[in-house]
């Protein structure tokens, strides 16, 4: 396998001890564990549900195999750690951004129709007397 | 004439406003929003006669305060006015207020507190922190605007229907905002000094930390503002 490879070669000689990834692995497991329950009762809609499974896929797979972590860190020269977070939080921030923006949406799309609620319910009010007064004579109404 | 009340649990306060209007301004329409409140404002409201439209859930005064307009709107008012159920606004003051507007000086008329010594005190900070959104907001409106929130307000046919369309909803800040707005749309703004009496009763805002904190809110929202594009206005329903 060709990513195997590249992995045995650009991260020759180091060595991730097994206990140096079970935090990692933990981290991973428990995103994906929180997302799959949450797409099992239904709490997330399927467009954001794809966007966590594929996120907590990516981090299962880094956590299981720290070296491609590092491979993909040499192939991309970055070696400092501090710009690899920087990297990671601006796709985060990015993510919780696209969120900021969703959830504006549904808040002016909230008003709108509170908005409209009040002004039918008005129309309703104002109508219904009128409906009444029309319906009488018609004597279905008991004594 | 159309007169917007916008009220929040103000069951206890609404029959003095509406009382109020009714002695004052016989001849105009009332219609109470009720933001969603969980006392019994919206029947209070009905049982002085008033056209109530009661919000399904609280959108805040900038939410409640479009409604109004939207209805002003559909129902092809020349003016609406809008007016605090807490006893703030004096029905008496709406005549001046109207005038400038039905003579057609202006698209929005602002009674303010501080043109004259009106009686009507704010604590130190926030005093000092409202001179600097007055200048600010003066700044951008190219004209001197004393009581930037005051929510003392007529407004004609147009800015019923660009407040229709599109109203702040920044919390407590809707006022300065909606003054920015109209500015930038080049409306025309003017300003006459108004009497007001002290809040009745309710929660006011005069807690000095707090104040200040909204006014620095109120003040990075018109900021905001004026890298926002305009309103075509032509396009509107």
């Amino acid at each position: 396998m060709i990513l195997a490879e590249l992995t045995t070669r650009a991260a020759e000689g180091v060595r991730v001890e097994p206990i140096r990834m079970i935090l990692p692995l933990a981290a991973a497991g428990l995103i994906s564990v929180v997302t799959i329950e949450l797409i099992r009762r239904r709490k997330l809609r399927e467009e954001y549900a794809m966007l966590w499974v594929a996120a907590s896929a990516v981090l299962l797979v880094l956590a299981a195999f720290p070296r491609l972590f590092l491979t993909l860190s040499r192939l991309l020269d970055v070696d400092y750690r501090t710009t690899v977070m920087l990297i990671g939080f601006s796709f985060l921030s990015l993510m919780i951004i696209h969120l900021s923006v969703v959830a504006s949406r549904g808040a002016d799309d909230t008003r709108k129709t509170a908005q409209r609620v009040a002004l039918l319910e008005e129309r309703l009010e104002r109508l219904q007397p009128e409906k009444q007064e029309a319906d009488e004579p018609s004597g279905t109404d008991p004594g | 004439m159309l007169v917007i009340v916008p009220a929040y649990n103000e069951a206890a306060n609404v029959p003095a406003a509406l009382a109020d209007l009714a002695a004052h301004a016989p001849a105009a329409d009332v219609v109470v929003v009720d933001d969603g409140s969980a006392d019994e404002t919206a029947e209070a409201a009905r049982a002085c006669g008033a056209k109530v439209l009661p919000l399904p859930c609280n959108l805040g005064v900038g939410g409640a305060m479009q409604t109004g307009y939207r209805y002003g709107w559909a129902h092809g008012y020349d003016v609406a006015v809008q007016f605090d159920a807490d006893g703030q606004h004096r029905a008496d003051q709406i005549a001046p207020l109207v005038d400038r507007v039905v003579s057609g000086r202006a698209d929005l008329v602002v009674g303010s507190r501080l043109l004259e010594p009106a009686g009507y005190r704010f604590g130190v900070a926030r005093y000092l922190a409202s001179r600097m959104l007055a200048r600010l907001v003066s700044l951008i409106a190219r004209r001197r605007i004393t009581d930037p929130t005051s929510g003392f307000r007529a407004a004609g046919r147009r800015a019923i229907r660009f407040f229709a369309h599109h109203y702040p909803q920044t919390y407590l800040g809707d006022t300065a905002e909606a003054l920015v707005w109209v500015a930038r749309q080049r409306m025309r703004i003017e300003e006459i000094p108004t009497p007001m009496r002290p809040r009745a009763s309710g929660a006011s805002s005069a807690n000095h930390i707090k104040g200040l904190c909204h006014m620095m809110r109120i003040t990075l929202a018109v900021l905001v503002d004026c890298i926002e594009p305009r309103v075509r206005e032509e396009e509107l329903e």
